[in-house]
């Protein structure tokens, strides 16, 4: 079972070595797409022992995610594990996420913040991804605690299945959407999430959200 | 005639002689100089004999001519942008995609740092 982890990143070469050192210990491969950054986000990634795909131009973290993606599956992956490249996520739970899909219980598991009782997620955040949640009940017919969240993980044929065509932010409410669309099986597990000053300064801002929310109806209406 | 009828007329000879322009040094194709041509042509009309729109406003049964110009123009405005904005998000997306096609076929590793191990440096 071939295991690779894909790591969007932009301009995260002040973690992403030690996200990628430990990343490494669990998956086959670790996969970094540099989104065009401007830093050394490459040379460390390259440094810390990940294959770098660059974009020339930042481009979003969907798109780097579609690119990182197509890559592992043309490299034979069996699993794809999304992981964000700014330390707030817990390269530990890697397994934990990775066991339901390695044991053929489901095709995709999700991470959700809001299963573990320990986070402490900021108010203003909570509650716009509380809005995130009963948007997605209503689009997309479905029940989630966590609709934003870039823990997860896909096998083989459901990272064949799912089409990531949002380049930006709204990537995340799309690959739900094709994930009830393409009737594939899933859970959410409780994963941990680390705020530090530096992720939070580069987190999104709130009106990000009204972006998101545009991108996918448009999308919608336009008929991707 | 009034003194604004004639500067306003004046500018559009000149955006005639611009469009031409553009036409000759091949920048914009035929078709594009009859639409922007024919634009300006209507402007002029309607500028040289105001009455027109007021002629037209009572046909379609709206208040004034200048009503009927504004109306006119704002849905044109909003077509204009909407085709505008279709055809930047297509070339968006044509980038991206060019972009990830290259990405693509330059995958870059560091044969040097191999190791797996956490608690070593690897130095390239």
């Amino acid at each position: 079972m071939k295991k690779v982890a894909v790591i969007p990143a932009y301009n995260e070469s002040a973690v992403l070595s030690d996200v990628v050192r430990q990343v490494r210990n669990f998956v086959d491969e670790v996969v970094v797409v540099d989104d065009g950054s401007t830093d050394m986000t490459t040379a460390v990634a390259k440094a810390a022992g990940a294959t770098v795909l660059r974009h020339l131009v930042n481009c979003g973290q969907g798109a780097a995610l579609r690119t990182g993606t197509d890559y592992a599956l043309a490299g034979g992956a069996d699993l794809i594990v999304h992981f964000d490249a700014d330390g707030q996520q817990n390269p530990l739970e890697i397994d934990s996420l990775v066991r339901p899909v390695l044991d053929g219980q489901v095709e995709v598991v999700l991470g959700s913040r809001f299963l573990s009782t320990q986070n402490k997620v900021p108010l203003l955040r909570r509650l716009i991804l509380k809005g995130g949640i009963i948007f997605t009940r209503f689009f997309s017919g479905v029940r989630l605690t966590d609709v934003h969240n870039g823990f997860r993980v896909l096998s083989r044929r459901a990272a064949e299945k799912i089409e990531i065509s949002q380049d930006r932010m709204a990537h995340a409410s799309e690959i739900i959407d094709q994930i009830i669309r393409h009737q594939l099986s899933y859970l959410e597990k409780p994963v941990s999430v680390r705020y530090t000053p530096y992720s939070q300064g580069k987190g999104q801002r709130a009106w990000g959200s009204l972006r998101i929310v545009r991108d996918f109806l448009l999308a919608k209406l336009i008929g991707r | 005639m009034t003194l604004f009828q004639i500067i306003v007329l004046i500018f559009i000879v000149f955006v005639f002689l611009k469009i031409f322009k553009k036409y000759q040094e091949k920048v914009i194709s035929s078709r594009e100089m009859i639409f922007w041509g024919l634009l300006w042509l209507v402007a002029a009309l309607l500028i040289t004999w105001p009455g027109t729109t007021s002629f037209l406003a009572s046909q379609l049964g709206i208040g004034r001519g200048v009503d009927l110009v504004i109306y006119v123009a704002m849905i044109a405005n909003f077509y204009l942008i909407f085709r505008l904005y279709v055809r930047a998000e297509r070339q968006e997306k044509n980038i991206t995609r060019l972009v990830q096609k290259i990405a693509l076929k330059n995958p870059e590793r560091n044969e040097q740092a191999e190791k797996t191990d956490d608690s070593k440096l690897t130095v390239d």
